[in-house]
């Protein structure tokens, strides 16, 4: 699968004609006539295209997908850079979707229609249909430049440096580092885009919750259960929600797969260095071995949580794991 | 389960209401920008824009361009420079004493060996030692250069970043090589993309890529102490955001502004703007051929190989529309390829809009009721944070109300280059930056039919020829100025390059910095940058 979608890509990249060759050395240097032929060299661009395609491959399956012709340096080094700017904030929006998202569902599907509920699905209605660059940059404006309660954009106090690279999430590079006063800024930046870029993932968990809860209700497995003198949070907890988890499982996984590659505006207004950043940059300039590592690194996550997905539903619904 | 989410929960309220604790002691400068330009911090490999302020902090060149008159050269690390006669070699001679960040002293092997560096890399930024014949250390404080014919610009294209002297020792420790094979066996880019290895008032410490560039204070500097222990230069990619960040206090300078933008920072009692006159110019460009450059390519339609109709449309513009319109009044133009500040640049001489001028001229051209078929081909970009596109809009409207008829051709910007670059377009709106302050860095490229913009638009003149070889290798400075004037006066005549915009940066700041001067090389000087009240 991810054979083909490398032979789509890079199929549709010859199909655009583009000269990567003054991308490389620069405007100038293309009247240097050395310079020039030490590039077409160097890149290979000499190559027919089928041997540029085998090679491509060859080093794909070693785990080498290349030289971004924008930054010049590998690929694989540049998404260890970028991918876990955009997994921190990913993890954080997910668990902010899931710890809001979950309860409000479960409190509005056992008393549809009372005014935690109304209040909840307003929240999510909200949330759900704000496009992220308008409410990012309102969340700033309110949060951050007028009350100052919220810091800025980035991923860390502007007068702080970055802490060494080991996982690249900031929080924990910082508590690894023994910065607790930059795990606490890093922790703190990711408040406001988590609210932003988990906010329609938490409406969608929300629905989902409050529906599905309401549909089990009704079934009859739950009157036997209050019947059995069972109280009520049991019920709920223990027998309605296992049901609920089956769904819920198959949306965390989509959305957790969404937020690692459509977190592009996010990113953008909060000045913060991931993936979509990252992707955008390289389309607008037809880098193409980032174009194409990126997008089989998204791809190969999708068929991961995909995987992921399936197997969970067999530890949730033992009917699966019979089949 | 919930007991753990609940600790999550309080944790996180608690980091928004307290925020991070962490007070620093030291004074530290913000500048935010756009740092997504860069590549690598190498000054033998970098030949982008952002990298050129950061090596400037990091590194000494032998010598500097005045920011006072930007045709001045004056000493740096070394005291001077001798040219022999036949204007074919210079002696430099070093300043005594001098030592890089690291204690190593400064000699005449390090100028030998950062420059035969550059050279053997054939990097992107080699070109600028193209003169050089051969480097030959004499003793420790002098260094002779053979060029390999007379370029009187040399002196000013040592003072471009890439030409900054290295510490060979620091260097060659971690890879660094100049041997003839350097571009294969050199490995000290990784290195030199984290720290630096020169004598700057600054050392680079760390570069985490679109997110931020880390100097720290050289305490073994040869001139005064710099005022800050850092500098940090922060990546910001929304103009918005970066004037909200300035006005809390948490940037201290930003050049992200839109034009937009300005009227509310003038507002603003805490901020201030600075101008800095760029030498960048944005400029339509109308081929005198009647075809594309390739062989058996079918002729243009639009007659702009009609000098009259060329200057027909150069009367056509509405350059103040443009630049007091579109950009706010935040960009100025010189008359020809030869930007303002520049020697023998006139604005005197310019076009100015004179729509019946140019019906006449269209009329005398045999084309009174104007013509159609024109195609005004440009790249993506945006000069003076205006897009291209807006621009291409106002010159169609312009041209149409004197009969010409336009339609835009967009690319992406390097298609439209390639396609440049092969002689297929006819008219187009297209950029030039100098990398170093002579006027031969225009007049080089825009005036011989073999090379560079002259080349791929394919003007033919030998009076422009000519008078940019005679300028070029004039070493009297006031015939050299006349010499330029006369050959932006040509220019002017044949109306085959018109500049449109002379950019010009805008930098606001708050108004505690003092101190800053733009400088069109480098941009910005840390160095010279304190915050008043300390």
């Amino acid at each position: 699968m991810l054979l083909g979608i490398s032979l789509g890509l890079f199929v549709i990249y010859n199909i655009v004609q583009v000269d990567p060759l003054v991308m490389i050395v620069g405007e100038r240097a293309m009247n240097n006539p050395q310079i020039v032929e030490a590039a077409i060299e160097k890149w290979g661009l000499d190559r027919p295209i089928w041997e540029q395609y085998l090679t491509y491959v060859t080093n794909l399956v070693r785990g080498d997908f290349g030289r971004s012709f924008l930054t010049r340096r590998p690929v694989t080094e540049d998404l260890a850079l970028y991918l876990p700017a955009t997994v921190e904030l990913a993890i954080t929006s997910l668990l902010f979707a899931t710890l809001v998202g979950i309860p409000l569902g479960i409190v509005g599907g056992i008393r549809p229609g009372s005014l935690l509920d109304r209040l909840a699905w307003s929240l999510s209605l909200l949330l759900a249909s704000l496009p992220p660059f308008w409410s990012g940059l309102v969340v700033l404006f309110v949060f951050y430049y007028h009350l100052g309660v919220a810091p800025g954009p980035g991923r860390l106090d502007p007068r702080m440096t970055s802490p060494p690279q080991v996982t690249g999430l900031f929080t924990l590079d910082a508590l690894l580092a023994g910065d607790t006063a930059a795990c606490a800024s890093a922790l703190h930046h990711l408040m406001l885009p988590t609210v932003i870029l988990g906010g329609f993932t938490m409406a969608l968990v929300l629905r989902v919750t409050r529906a599905s809860i309401i549909e089990e209700m009704r079934k009859e497995y739950i009157r036997t259960a209050r019947s059995k003198g069972l109280s009520e949070r049991a019920v709920v907890v223990q027998h309605a929600l296992r049901n609920v988890l089956i769904p819920l499982v198959t949306i965390l996984g989509l959305a957790f797969a969404g937020l690692l590659g459509g977190a592009v505006m996010t990113e953008t207004i909060f000045d913060w260095p991931g993936l979509g950043q990252y992707l955008v940059r390289a389309s607008s300039n037809l880098d193409y071995p980032a174009i194409q590592g990126g997008t089989l690194l998204i791809a190969a996550i999708y068929i991961l949580v995909n995987m992921t997905v399936d197997i969970l539903y067999g530890i949730l619904d033992p009917r699966v794991r019979h089949e | 389960m919930k007991k753990f989410s609940a600790l999550l929960v309080i944790l996180l309220v608690a980091t928004i209401i307290t925020g991070p604790a962490c007070a620093q002691e030291e004074d530290v400068l913000i500048f935010a920008t756009g740092t997504d330009d860069l590549i690598t911090l190498d000054p033998g490999w970098a030949y982008e824009s952002t990298n050129l302020t950061i090596h400037h902090a990091a590194y000494d060149t032998l010598l500097n361009v005045s920011t006072d008159d930007l045709s001045k050269i004056v000493p740096n690390i070394a005291k001077g420079y001798e040219m022999s006669e036949d204007g074919l070699v210079y002696t430099f001679t070093l300043r005594e004493g001098l030592e890089f960040a690291s204690g190593n002293p400064i000699t005449a092997e390090d100028v030998r060996f950062s420059w035969t560096r550059l050279i053997n890399l054939k990097g992107n930024p080699s070109f600028y030692a193209d003169p050089i014949a051969a480097i030959e250390v004499v003793d420790d404080l002098t260094v002779e250069v053979t060029l390999k014919e007379p370029f009187p610009a040399f002196p000013a294209v040592t003072t471009t970043p890439a030409m900054s002297i290295l510490d060979s020792a620091v260097v060659i420790e971690h890879g660094g090589t100049d041997a003839e094979d350097a571009a294969e066996t050199d490995t000290a880019k990784d290195w030199l993309d984290q720290n630096s290895a020169g004598s700057g008032p600054f050392i680079l410490t760390g570069w985490v890529p679109n997110a931020e560039v880390t100097l720290v204070r050289n305490d073994n500097y040869w001139g005064k102490p710099p005022a800050f222990a850092r500098v940090i230069i922060r990546d910001v990619n929304d103009a918005n955001t970066a004037l909200q960040q300035l006005e809390r206090g948490d940037i201290d300078i930003t050049d992200f502004t839109d034009p937009d933008l300005i009227a509310q920072i003038l507002a603003n009692p805490d901020l201030e703007v600075a101008i800095g006159q760029s030498l960048n110019l944005n400029y339509l460009a109308m081929s005198p051929a009647p075809s594309p450059g390739a062989e058996g390519s079918e002729p243009w339609i639009a007659p702009l190989w009609e000098k009259k109709v060329r200057q027909a449309i150069a009367y056509s513009i509405d350059y103040t529309g443009i630049l007091d319109g579109l950009l706010q009044g935040y960009a100025d133009r010189p008359a020809a390829m030869l930007p303002l500040g520049v020697q023998g640049s006139d604005p005197s001489a310019r076009y100015e809009r004179d729509v019946e001028k140019a019906k006449a001229l269209l009329a005398e051209a045999g084309y009174p009721d104007g013509f159609g078929g024109l195609v005004l081909s440009i790249g993506t970009g945006a000069p003076g944070g205006v897009p291209n596109e807006t621009i291409a809009a106002k010159i169609v409207a312009d041209l149409a109300e004197v009969g010409i008829q336009v339609t835009v051709e967009q690319q992406p910007t390097s298609n439209f280059l390639t396609a440049y670059r092969a002689q297929e377009l006819q008219f187009l709106f297209a950029g030039w930056t100098p990398d170093y302050l002579d006027a031969t860095m225009w007049s080089d490229y825009f005036s011989y039919p073999d090379a560079g913009p002259a080349y791929r638009i394919q003007l033919d003149s030998e009076t422009i020829a000519d008078l940019a070889t005679q300028a070029a290798f004039e070493t009297d400075p006031d015939t050299r100025t006349e010499l330029y004037t006369q050959y932006q006066n040509a220019h002017v005549d044949e109306a085959v390059f018109v500049p449109v915009i002379q950019a010009q940066s805008v930098y606001a700041m708050r108004t505690e910095i003092t101190g800053f001067a733009y400088n069109p090389v480098y941009f910005i000087d840390f160095y010279s940058i304190t915050r008043a009240g300390e």
